[in-house]
């Protein structure tokens, strides 16, 4: 016998926000009133001094990339051809950071400024955002 | 109050146990335990299981635990993450003074699970990176990127440790896949998500262990000296994550190093799920002084070296066996300690592959 689990996840208030500002193109992140602390995914709480969050801000939409691979599997372990190569990006003066694809035409490099490509049709998901590719 | 190892069991990693099941397994081990402790279950308090109900497919899983490894009716309590977390409880529950022995098993049956990598894809945040769909293998070659981009080691020492591990496997009875590689050997094996190749990778395995923890001096000869658990920068979004690096090692290692007067360490074994996983590790216990890639190329952590780092074979040469890795690790650790010719090591096991979270242990002999 197989049993199938079906879950649903509210995204609460922050997470909420942040898919937001996805289905709009936008990346928000969550500043903190008392501390300044800003975060991308935006958090609910601040992580520094541990107030509550009260304001959200659409935040510039070049980073970085932190750290980067090119993957020959797919979530199954399956071969992959061509291969994905995946991101960590984080932005200018924002804690946290996203993991992504990035566009397959860019050879990825630590450092290297990457923006956002957000899909014509957007939801409020992560895959709003197709891909990072070069800034 | 000092605890000490009274007796150790375990079966041998093996790709696959077809004519076992974990129940079968556990106690097999657990008898091993009683006869090299020379005591039964009768003299037994308590039981305490390492276990994920996620991994397993089966809710509630303590509830299966007892019967095999001689635990009914006895104190019983399962401990999720590592296996070392499990056995920190266990130390934790000598040290109430209400116990006096302790079993604390572990086992891994890799095979039952047979979507593992959507499994740990589920352990990751439901908005932000399920949909992506990553195979874990992919996270951990992100961290090991940012391990080589920032400490100056090269793709080829992964294999170094790859080959050093197969290599030290040869002589591990329990070791599932030891091997007289060789770099190039390694080098030649498949890139599944750069810069990390199938060798680099631990390959899962079946297996199971059983240690007998005690007050009584008399029972044992290997005493635990110290322990410490942290979890590092995780979140499941990996948005806190610091690339590259394992700080839960740092903090875990603070924590034990804190509650012993030992200050020498003669080798260490480190739950290693990718080869780069025993250098982050090993980088923030803080147990080398020199640079982590001069001394591997210098085969100062060799066998034979200044400080030998897993010199069991490690989970490379052994096999990965989830969840009980860190038991995996403390069995081989416990044996080596008897052969005299080591008198301490730190034990330290992160909490799953791609986690900034984990434990460590300081063993001692004749100290």
């Amino acid at each position: 016998m197989s049993i199938e689990s079906f879950y649903e996840y509210p995204a609460g208030v922050a997470l909420s926000r942040f898919l937001e500002g996805l289905r709009l193109g936008r990346l928000i992140a969550s500043k903190c009133g008392t501390c300044n602390h800003m975060i991308i995914p935006p958090r609910a709480y601040c992580l520094k001094c541990y107030r509550p969050i009260k304001e959200y801000q659409t935040i510039e939409e070049k980073g970085l990339i932190v750290t980067y691979t090119r993957s020959f599997i797919n979530i199954e372990g399956e071969p992959v051809n061509p291969p994905v190569t995946w991101v960590f990006v984080k932005f200018d003066g924002v804690d946290g950071g996203l993991l992504h694809i990035l566009d397959p035409s860019i050879n990825p490099q630590t450092g290297m400024r990457v923006r956002p490509v957000f899909r014509e049709q957007r939801s409020g998901s992560i895959l709003d955002i197709k891909w990072f590719t070069a800034a | 109050m000092d605890i000490w190892i009274a007796g150790v069991g375990e079966i041998p990693c093996r790709s696959r146990y077809d004519d076992m099941d974990f129940r079968e397994m556990l106690y097999r081990a657990a008898v091993k335990a009683y006869f090299d402790a020379g005591i039964t279950p009768a003299d037994v308090d308590g039981i305490v299981s390492s276990g994920m109900d996620f991994y397993e497919g089966m809710s509630i899983t303590d509830s299966y635990t007892p019967d095999q490894v001689g635990g009914r009716l006895k104190f019983n309590t399962l401990v999720s993450n590592d296996a070392l977390n499990a056995f920190i409880h266990g130390c934790m529950l000598l040290r109430t003074g209400q116990f006096r022995t302790i079993l604390v098993t572990a086992y891994a049956k890799a095979s039952d699970i047979l979507n593992y990598p959507e499994i740990v894809l589920n352990s990751f945040d439901p908005h932000l990176i399920r949909p992506l769909t990553p195979h874990f293998y992919t996270i951990a070659a992100l961290d090991a990127q940012a391990y080589l981009a920032n400490s100056g080691c090269e793709a080829s020492d992964l294999s170094l440790v790859a080959v050093k591990n197969k290599r030290n496997a040869l002589k591990n009875p329990s070791a599932a896949f030891a091997e007289d590689t060789s770099v190039e050997g390694v080098e030649g094996t498949e890139v599944i998500s750069e810069p990390l190749r199938r060798g680099h990778v631990a390959a899962p395995c079946e297996y199971a262990a059983a240690i007998l923890l005690t007050t009584e001096r008399s029972l044992g000869e290997v005493r635990v000296e110290a322990f410490g658990f942290a979890a590092g920068s995780y979140s499941p979004d990996f948005s806190l994550k610091v690339w590259g690096q394992s700080r839960w090692a740092r903090a875990a290692a603070n924590m034990a190093f804190k509650q012993t007067r030992l200050r020498r360490i003669d080798f260490v074994e480190i739950s290693e799920p990718f080869a780069h996983s025993e250098l982050t590790v090993l980088e923030a216990l803080g147990v080398v002084r020199e640079s982590i890639c001069k001394s591997l190329r210098d085969g100062d952590f060799n066998i034979d070296g200044h400080l030998p780092v897993n010199p069991s074979g490690g989970c490379i040469g052994m096999g990965y066996p989830l969840n009980a890795a860190g038991l995996q690790r403390l069995a081989q650790s416990i044996n080596l300690l008897r052969t005299g010719k080591w008198s301490s090591c730190i034990v330290a096991s992160p909490d799953g592959e791609v986690v900034d979270g984990g434990a460590a242990v300081v063993l001692s002999v004749g100290v």
